[in-house]
């Protein structure tokens, strides 16, 4: 390890692993050149300090405050198993399969073909139609509750009205939903994941749109864990 | 979903002193910085299902804070005065025993953070204002680590270059 300025900066930032900032230490110890460069990383964050944490002690204003306090229900992330409440909550879809069909569709065509494709590439076969190797292992082997699969995570599980057995996924870039077709899943809908600001690993609802979808075509409740190992056990079907 | 509810805004309102403090940093002065502040919360209310409860919310309203931030900037059409050239700074030597007794004025040292190009404000602020470790500010400000940390040093470099000028 170089004892270069950017070094000495991090030792003083206190950035170093143990191991390194012992080395940091035993050097300055014997130089004192090496210790007045230290010194002064250590005086700007100092300063840096003093010149900002008066506004700690101030008091923030009303309107900032007044911003905080109606904060409206449906914006918050709601865990997968609240799904119940959520659908609840949702005013009922007057026209089931027809909105459904047609929100599909435009996605399938503007998003999944179009963009989606090449960065998912891996996760869906090459007409984007079904899943392809990484999210097929996923959809068959994953259990929602447990530890989920750097591929892809799984959010619901439930039957859909023609039968099938269908999941909803989130993977980096994209999020959909799968349904179970002989031996294949089925992509019926995948939407951008948002980028940067969500980490899908921990994304514990799946998007308003596909929470949508999930509405218009599920048959009764979503599965629990016991219901999704005995699919599993039973081969999706 | 009250108690959630009541959670994120008791969490945000814990947090507002700190959006405060960042938000001075980047910014000229107090009204400036309480406009940003104002800014990011309305951007982050707006996007609430964006967090994922169980992460770091402090994390994720800053980076939506310095989003907003960089588009004002970008908005305000000032951005051939703040994008400085990655080598400002540079000029500024690293080494050299110079005097360490500084002048720790805060007025200074407000005034060296407005002359820093618009990266280099956000290293320091992130890590030497706001105390995020180099790999927090870099996963924040989505830059590798080896560019948040010759940012910091720059930053760091040109602010000391004043204080010791100034002192």
């Amino acid at each position: 390890m170089p004892l270069d300025d950017e070094t000495l900066m991090a030792y003083a930032d206190g950035q170093l692993s143990l191991l390194d900032a012992k080395r940091v230490e035993r050097a300055m110890a014997e130089d004192p050149d090496l210790a007045r460069r230290v010194a002064r990383f250590t005086a700007t964050r100092r300063a840096l300090k003093i010149a900002y944490d008066d506004v700690l002690a101030q008091p923030v204003p009303d309107h900032l405050l007044k911003l905080l306090e109606a904060i409206p229900d449906d914006h918050i992330a709601r865990p997968v198993s609240d799904i119940g409440a959520e659908r609840k909550r949702r005013a009922p879809l007057r026209v089931g399969p027809p909105v459904w069909a047609a929100v599909a569709a435009s996605l399938l065509v503007g998003v999944l073909f179009g963009r989606f494709t090449a960065p998912a590439e891996g996760l869906f076969s090459q007409d984007g139609a079904y899943a392809g190797v990484s999210l097929s292992r996923v959809l068959e082997t994953q259990i929602a509750s447990d530890t989920q699969s750097p591929d892809a995570r799984i959010g619901l599980t439930f039957r859909a009205t023609d039968g099938a057995i269908c999941r909803t996924f989130a993977a980096e870039s994209v999020s959909g939903l799968a349904c179970r077709e002989d031996d294949a899943w089925a992509v019926r809908m995948a939407v951008a994941s948002p980028a940067g600001e969500t980490d899908y690993r921990q994304a514990s609802a799946p998007a308003p749109v596909i929470l949508d979808a999930v509405d218009a075509i599920i048959d009764g409740e979503p599965f629990d864990a016991d219901k999704e190992r005995e699919s599993r056990a039973n081969d999706w079907r | 979903m009250a108690a959630e509810r009541d959670q994120i805004r008791r969490d945000l309102v814990a947090l507002l002193p700190r959006l405060r403090r960042f938000a001075r940093a980047l910014t000229r002065s107090a009204d400036e910085a309480d406009d940003l502040v104002q800014n990011a919360l309305e951007r982050a209310l707006k996007n609430l299902g964006g967090w994922t409860p169980g992460t770091r919310l402090d994390a994720w309203m800053f980076r939506i804070m310095k989003n907003c931030w960089i588009d004002e900037v970008r908005s305000k059409a000032v951005r051939a005065k703040v994008f400085a050239p990655e080598e400002t700074g540079e000029r500024v030597g690293m080494d050299g025993a110079r005097a360490m007794e500084y002048h720790l004025d805060a007025q200074l040292v407000r005034a060296a953070m407005e002359e820093l190009p618009e990266e280099q404000r956000l290293a320091v602020a992130l890590v030497l204002v706001e105390g995020f470790s180099y790999r927090e500010a870099a996963d924040l400000l989505e830059t590798p680590i080896g560019t948040l940390t010759s940012r910091l040093a720059r930053g760091r470099a040109a602010i000391e270059a004043r204080l010791t000028e100034g002192g």
